[in-house]
């Protein structure tokens, strides 16, 4: 790497200490801040360079040179000029660079007086009484500060010019000592400016450190109500266990001991426990026909409470959905035929001859819908079609030609313990809870279920699964 | 009354009113059996005894518990002689015992006249699928 020279080394500090104090303080994300402060100083320096303009055309009757007092103030003043187009258009980061442009063109001017007057010491003295000491004390002292060392500064500078000799003071006409009253006066105008800028960035600062703490503040609440949104899920989630654990717990208990009773009832009706008369037989019937009715309504409540809490499974297999839907219909076609209606399956054609679903689940919605339709159905039939839909999806449509349901209750059928009104659920003997379950079964299995149907007409259940092609291979299929 | 000859059963069930009914099934039916409370006492009979079906009661399906993991303990020592097996329930969970490797699936409540046939079958089955 090669080793920069002193002075390299001294003029790319003073650059960066410019560039630091200039745009340092005003990252990017503020550009608030940065538009405002750059107006402000715009704005002020045009007046003072108008003004410290007038001044040397009255005062100093410089001649019109590309280095002389007016063409420096024209330069400041185009710089400025510059500077405020560049703030208007956005260009913050330029602005910054032509306001250390006009600082250079400033201290350029006071330059410029030293060597017409002749002083090297003039040179020596005005650079770091304009530029430095009003800049140090910007950035380092409080703004209250800034004032009385501008004035220590000008009346510092109008002293030497009377205690050092600087030999010929005639400049153009003018004496030197003329020419003080404008030059300090423009070292007090720098300092006001200075002094309301240092003001500007205090009062932003606080601003934006304000800012900042109500940030860090804001975002400790934030945490803290994080921790507390964690700790509220998992006590949630604790409850929910503790609720499915009791509901598998429950469940357990109610049925074991309902399954005894069943079997014992079941044990006498088949003689297994010797021969009963007529009555006896029809009374153990009857706690058959209820304790049957209790488990199936157990069943369905843990059912719902299961598929509720997320704790049912589904387990995807190739299933033959004609097959499944024949058996099951199969297996209560007793009922239809008891309460004398038929019982019909179509399968079309296009019907798939393998799926994915859950055989045990499909099972469940096909003997929910034809379980409804058979309760509901006091003449005529009952109609299960399957058939394949568009190449991605299979339908199975229930359809009966039962008491139908009225248009208001077909927008609440699907939400749990409904009925269509509290007698029919009376007459009927239902909890309420089968299409609700189908419902959510239904969805397990990434189906959908509607409706349709006219009071008195009869009612049409159609679901719809997808297909899931791509999962199904030939030979998969499970025999039952 | 039906006779099934060929079938003798192993009942491995916890509840004893359970064990009970069947009993007085397989007894309706003169089908030879022997009831056990669970796993442990299944092993010990099945090291004295044959049966061509063992029933088990597996009820929660996805427990841990002895019953449920005896069809593999069976499988992995050929403890059953070839017995089929029999899984019995209060919840429908045919996939998960059929992954855990047994051959049949009887839910709770059953049907007390389809038990021995459907058991009689499945032994007559060279192979047979939940």
């Amino acid at each position: 790497m090669q080793a920069k020279d002193p002075a390299s080394q001294l003029i790319g500090g003073a650059r960066n200490a410019l560039a630091w104090w200039l745009t340092a303080r005003l990252p990017d994300r503020h550009d608030a801040f940065r538009e405002s402060f750059l107006r402000r100083a715009v704005v002020t320096i045009t007046l003072l360079g108008l003004l410290s303009f007038a001044a040397s055309l009255w005062v100093f009757q410089d001649e019109w040179r590309p280095l002389s007092f007016p063409t420096l103030h024209i330069y400041a003043l185009v710089t400025c000029f510059a500077a405020g187009i560049a703030v208007y258009h956005g260009r913050f980061t330029l602005a910054s660079w032509l306001l250390v442009a006009l600082v250079l063109i400033g201290a350029g001017g006071v330059m410029l007086l030293s060597r017409q007057n002749g002083s090297v010491a003039g040179i020596l003295l005005a650079v770091p009484i304009f530029c430095m000491v009003p800049l140090v004390a910007t950035m380092v002292l409080a703004h209250t500060w800034i004032i009385p060392i501008s004035l220590v500064s000008t009346i510092g500078y109008a002293l030497t010019q009377f205690v050092i000799p600087v030999g010929d003071f005639e400049i153009e006409g003018l004496r030197i000592d003329h020419t003080l009253v404008p030059v300090t006066l423009l070292l007090l105008f720098e300092g006001i400016l200075l002094r309301q800028l240092r003001m500007e960035f205090d009062a932003r600062l606080t601003e934006m450190r304000k800012s900042v703490t109500e940030i860090e503040r804001a975002k400790q609440q934030a945490d803290i109500a994080r921790q507390q949104a964690e700790a509220d899920r998992r006590r949630a989630e604790d409850a929910d266990r503790a609720k499915s654990q009791f509901l598998a717990n429950i469940s357990h208990e109610l049925r074991t001991p309902l399954n005894a009773i069943i079997g014992y009832d079941e044990a006498m009706l088949a003689g297994m426990a010797g021969r009963f008369t007529d009555q006896q037989h029809g009374l153990l019937q009857r706690i058959q026909y209820n304790a049957r009715r209790l488990l199936t309504l157990i069943n369905d409540v843990l059912d719902l409470s299961k598929i509720e809490s997320g704790a049912q499974e589904v387990y995807w297999a190739p299933v033959d959905p004609t097959h499944v839907i024949r058996t099951t219909a199969d297996s209560l076609r007793s009922l239809a035929e008891d309460k004398g209606i038929s019982l019909e399956i179509v399968t079309d054609l296009s019907t798939p001859p393998l799926v994915v679903s859950d055989v045990n689940k499909l099972e469940q919605i096909i003997v929910n819908l034809l379980s409804n339709a058979i309760k509901f159905t006091e003449a005529g039939g009952i109609r299960v079609t399957t058939c394949g839909m568009d190449g991605a999806t299979w339908q199975i449509v229930v359809a009966d030609t039962g008491i139908g349901i009225p248009p208001d209750a077909q927008k609440t059928i699907f939400d749990p313990f409904r009925q269509v009104d509290g007698s029919l659920r009376r007459r009927h003997q239902g909890t309420g809870l089968g299409l609700s379950i189908t419902k959510r079964l239904v969805e397990m299995l990434e189906g959908t279920i509607s409706v349709a149907s006219e009071p008195g007409d009869g009612s049409t259940f159609t679901v719809r699964f997808p297909l899931h092609r791509d999962a199904v291979t030939p030979g998969e299929i499970h025999e039952r | 009354m039906t006779q099934a000859r060929r079938l003798s059963v192993l009942v491995v069930d916890g509840d004893p009113f359970m064990r009970e009914i069947f009993g007085l099934i397989l007894t309706h039916h003169d089908v030879p059996h022997h009831c056990v409370a669970n796993a442990r006492e299944a092993l010990a009979y099945l090291k004295h005894n044959r049966v061509s079906v063992v029933v088990v009661d597996c009820s929660p399906p996805h427990s841990e518990s002895d019953n449920c993991a005896l069809a593999q303990q069976l499988r992995a020592g050929d403890l059953a002689h070839g017995a089929k097996l029999v899984a019995t329930s209060i919840y429908d969970a045919r996939p998960a015992l059929s992954e855990r490797g047994f051959d049949g699936f009887i839910p709770k409540p059953f049907d007390i006249g389809q038990v021995v046939p459907y058991l009689s079958r499945l032994v007559e089955k060279t192979t047979g699928v939940i």
